[in-house]
This record gives C-alpha cells, sequence and structure tokens, in this order.
C-alpha cells in the first residue's frame, strides 16, 4: 500500500488545523486572563488540582515521536521496541516522589536553575543552565520540524507552512495565557491523544485477529517476538535513562512540580506515569499489523499513520493527524513556556539584573517566547534533517544531570564540586560513546560515569548541607516556609 | 525462544484497555475538582 492512498485531503487537513489551531488560541486567551502577576503567568498561581496536574505531565510527554517512533520501535525491535519506548514513562514515576520534596524544599522556587545554583553554586549551574537550554532548542526544533513533516506526509500541506502553522499558535496562546493557557490546553489534548489511541486501536483489532498477527510476525520476522534481543534490550535501558535525565533535570518538569498545589504533586506525576506506560504500547501495536495488512514498510516512522489509514481509511488518517497535532502543541507550548521561565528567571533576574522588578522580569518572559518561538522558526526553516538527531545528541547531556539532581535533593553531603564534574565527565565520555559505540548507549554511559562521580567524590569529601538554603528569599522580599 | 502467543495477546489488550481507563480517569477527575472549585 502507498502511503499516497491515506493521506487526508489538504483542504481537511487545513480544516482541522485551522479549527484546532483557533480553539487552542481562545482558550489560551481566556485561561491567560487568571495570569496577571509573575507567578500566575510562570506557575498558574501555584494552584494546579490534581486532574490538571496529571493531565498537563502526561500530554507533555506524549511527543509526536510517541505517536510515530513507537510503531517505528515495534517494526524494528518488536516486542522489547514497544516496551523500551514505555519505560520512557518511568521517569515520571521516579519524578513523583521527587515533585514532593521539590514543593516541601523550595515551596517559593520558581525553576531547576534555582534549585542547582543554591545546592551547588555558580560554576554547576552555569554547565546545568547550558545543558538544559541546549536539551531544550533541541527538543523545540525536533518538535517543529517533525510537525511541518508529518503534517506535510499525512494531509499534503507544504512542510513550511505546517511547521509555521503549529509553531504560531502555540506561541500565541503561551505568550497570552503562560502556565495557566499551557496546562488547560494539556488537559484537553490529553483526553484527544488518548481518545486517538483507543479508537485507533479498538477497530484496528475488531477488523483484525491477533493470533493472525502473532502467526504472520511469527513467519515473516521471528525477531521480533525474540525473548532475548540484546539491542532491544539495551535500547530498553538507555531510553529508560534517557527519559529520567530528561524528566528530573528540565524545567517543563520542575515547573509543573512548582505549580501543583500542596499535596498535589505525588499523586499527579504518579498518575501520569502510568496514564503514559499504555501509549507506546497500544501505537505499537499498528507497527506489528503492516505485515497482516501486506503494507510495504519503506518509511518505518510511518508506520502508524500507514496502518491507520489503511484500516480506517481517511477517519483513520484524520484520527491520526488529530492526535499528532494534539501531541505536538502539548510539548511546544510547555517547552516555549518552561525555556522562557529559565531565560528569564535564571539568566536575566538572577545573572543581569537582580533587582529588576516582577512586573518587569514579567513583561521580559513574554518577548522571549517570541524570540524562541522566532529562533525555533528559523532553525527548523531550511529543514535540515540532521537537526532531528540532536535530541539523541543530547542523551548523554540530560542523562549526566540525573545524579546531580537525586543526590542534589536526597543527599545531604552531596559534594558540589563533584556534581559540576559529574555533569562535565558524565557529557563527555557519554558523546564519546555514542559516536565510538552507538546511540543506543550514549545516554546510559552518561549516567554511569555520573553516578560513579557524584559517589566517589561525596564519599572523598562529603560537604554538609543546610537544606533551608534553598528556601530563597525572592527579590521582591517574599518567603515561604518549608 | 519467543513470547508466547497469551502474552502478545494480554500486552495489547492491556494497553488499550488501560489507555481507556486513563482517559476515563482524568475526565472524573475533573469533573470531582470541578464539583470541589479545586480546578486550579
Amino acid at each position: 500500500m502507498d502511503l499516497r492512498e491515506t493521506v487526508l485531503d489538504p483542504t481537511a487537513g487545513w480544516l482541522l488545523l485551522a479549527f484546532f489551531g483557533i480553539a487552542w488560541v481562545a482558550l489560551g486567551l481566556y485561561w491567560g486572563r487568571k495570569a496577571r502577576d509573575l507567578e500566575g503567568f510562570m506557575l498558574a498561581g501555584r494552584n494546579v488540582g490534581l486532574a490538571l496536574g496529571a493531565a498537563t505531565a502526561m500530554a507533555t510527554w506524549v511527543t509526536s515521536n510517541t505517536i510515530m517512533l513507537a510503531p517505528q520501535f515495534a517494526v524494528q525491535m518488536g516486542i522489547w521496541g514497544m516496551l523500551a519506548y514505555s519505560t520512557a514513562s518511568f521517569g515520571l514515576l521516579l519524578f513523583a516522589p521527587m515533585a514532593l520534596r521539590i514543593r516541601k524544599l523550595m515551596p517559593k522556587g520558581y525553576t531547576s536553575g534555582d534549585f542547582i545554583r543554591l545546592r551547588y553554586g555558580r560554576a554547576a549551574w552555569v554547565v546545568f543552565l547550558l545543558i538544559s537550554l541546549f536539551y531544550s532548542m533541541a527538543w523545540l526544533v525536533s518538535m517543529g520540524m517533525a510537525g511541518g513533516i508529518v503534517l506535510k506526509a499525512l494531509a499534503g500541506i507544504p512542510y513550511a507552512y505546517g511547521m509555521s502553522a503549529i509553531l504560531l499558535v502555540c506561541v500565541i496562546y503561551t505568550l497570552f495565557g503562560g502556565l495557566y493557557a499551557v496546562i488547560g490546553t494539556d488537559f484537553f489534548q490529553s483526553v484527544i491523544i488518548l481518545i486517538g489511541v483507543v479508537t485507533v486501536g479498538a477497530v484496528v483489532l475488531s477488523r483484525i485477529d491477533v493470533t493472525q498477527v502473532y502467526h504472520d510476525v511469527a513467519a515473516q520476522q521471528p525477531t521480533l517476538l525474540a525473548v532475548f534481543m540484546p539491542v532491544a534490550l539495551l535500547s530498553l535501558f538507555n531510553n529508560m535513562f534517557f527519559g529520567f535525565g530528561e524528566i528530573f533535570h528540565n524545567n517543563v518538569w520542575w515547573s509543573r512540580a512548582f505549580a501543583m498545589r500542596d499535596g498535589v504533586s505525588y499523586k499527579a506525576f504518579l498518575l501520569s506515569g502510568l496514564l503514559w506506560f499504555p501509549i507506546p504500547v497500544a501505537a505499537g501495536f499498528l507497527g506489528l499489523c503492516a505485515g497482516t495488512l501486506g503494507i510495504n514498510v519503506t518509511d518505518p516512522d510511518m508506520v502508524g499513520p500507514l496502518v491507520a489509514g489503511s484500516v480506517l481509511g481517511p477517519i483513520g488518517a484524520m484520527v491520526v493527524f488529530v492526535v499528532i497535532f494534539c501531541s505536538l502543541a502539548s510539548s511546544i507550548d510547555s517547552l516555549l513556556a518552561a525555556t522562557s521561565d529559565l531565560l528569564a528567571e535564571d539568566v536575566y533576574r538572577k545573572m543581569i539584573a537582580p533587582s529588576a522588578s516582577e512586573a518587569r522580569v514579567r513583561k521580559l518572559s513574554s518577548w522571549i517566547i517570541i524570540g524562541l518561538g522566532l529562533l525555533t522558526w528559523a532553525l527548523c526553516m531550511p529543514r535540515l534533517n540532521y537537526l532531528l538527531q540532536v535530541l539523541f545528541f543530547a542523551g548523554p547531556l540530560v542523562g549526566s544531570a540525573i545524579w546531580p539532581v537525586a543526590a542534589g535533593l536526597y543527599w545531604k553531603k552531596a559534594n558540589p564540586t563533584g556534581a559540576l564534574w559529574a555533569m562535565i565527565l558524565g557529557s563527555a565520555v557519554g558523546l564519546v560513546a555514542y559516536f565510538q559505540i552507538g546511540w543506543f548507549t550514549a545516554a546510559l554511559i552518561g549516567a554511569a560515569v555520573s553516578a560513579v562521580v557524584v559517589c566517589l567524590t561525596t564519599w572523598l569529601a562529603p560537604r554538609e548541607f543546610d537544606w533551608s538554603r534553598l528556601n530563597e528569599v525572592t527579590p521582591e522580599g517574599t518567603e515561604g516556609g518549608a | 525462544m519467543l513470547f508466547p502467543k497469551f502474552i502478545v495477546e494480554i500486552l495489547i489488550y492491556a494497553a488499550l484497555v488501560g489507555s481507556g481507563l486513563g482517559m476515563v480517569t482524568l475526565l472524573l477527575l475533573l469533573f470531582k475538582d470541578f464539583k470541589k472549585r479545586r480546578i486550579w
């Protein structure tokens, strides 16, 4: 089957894009009325409830990659491939107790950068910011490019138009609504994603017999059903540690921990991990059905939409289109908001202008969101395919941040110089592994080196830390109680 | 050695049922938060 048989009519694609684009902007503007001060804009008033908290964590973690790459993992690595992708949810599960502790130690905190600066000092903070900003930009650019590529493949919308439209919609509602708009739209997006995944999966199951799929795969590609598949097992652990690194360090998740009401963050992150876990398996199942349906897979990352289109026709292509649009928007808006917070709070307020008022930082945040949108657009526009790989390149960098963050939160004696060198050496050795061994080992090795450095330096030279130092008095003079 | 068929079947059905339950849970939680005026 050819992809052209299953794609949407471009007019239908544009109509869907316009409908959902207008809906997100309208909702963003509606909720944005609450985002008057800095705390409202950056942290949704620190009062987010369980439903929105769980939904925003889940939707942000469902990217277009989850929908497109999970079936590809199934086609290339079989059962273990789907499970490998699902292990990315363990990061959300493990972040649940961390979010609780973050709220307790830093009731007035704003960013993950605040934590590293107060816990480990300036040098580690600068290295951490470089890693975090590099990773966030790589994620933003990969989402922008994926948006353009997928909309073109599914609906024939020209790459430049599709990519620009998605970025524009996300920039507008994040700009006016801040984290209120991001979290509010994330709820609707998460429900739509789940409805889409369940609907497509259920219809495919009603038309195809799983026994037949099993026998076809066993006959044509038995390795996909193999209990022992070394590459897939390695990628499972690599994916898991990449996920830990991405979630533990990034301000996308820290800002949510700060934004949730007291007592909500633990349950919300736990629930989001449980909601996320089955999605790659449900989406990956489509990849396993390709052989039974007689689909010739020439482009592995399009196997999911191909299967949905061949079983459900244009309706299936439409569902996949909407699910992918929601997945992209829920990640891009979160990245715009969280990265703008890092630049406004850490770089501007803490490095450049410590006496800046909250109103000034609030205004600057808006300009940063516009700037980030423009920079992402400029990097996505030439469609340089190697930029899509940069996100994987960031794997060892974020992997090296796992232990400094975890030890910093729980280990009173963690050595600050050790944390700095853990990030530097973990990144360096992980990058060497990326080029010399393969992408599927880089995050794992980066995290392992970082763990050894943190443990060794703390064992050799333990430093006592006073946890109350994390409860920083803000420049406006407000202080919370731990 | 290959995964037995029933394991693959359980995995796929559990993933779809799990996703469906997740969707219902989110909607119920929203309803509960809305009733108690604790959405934000």
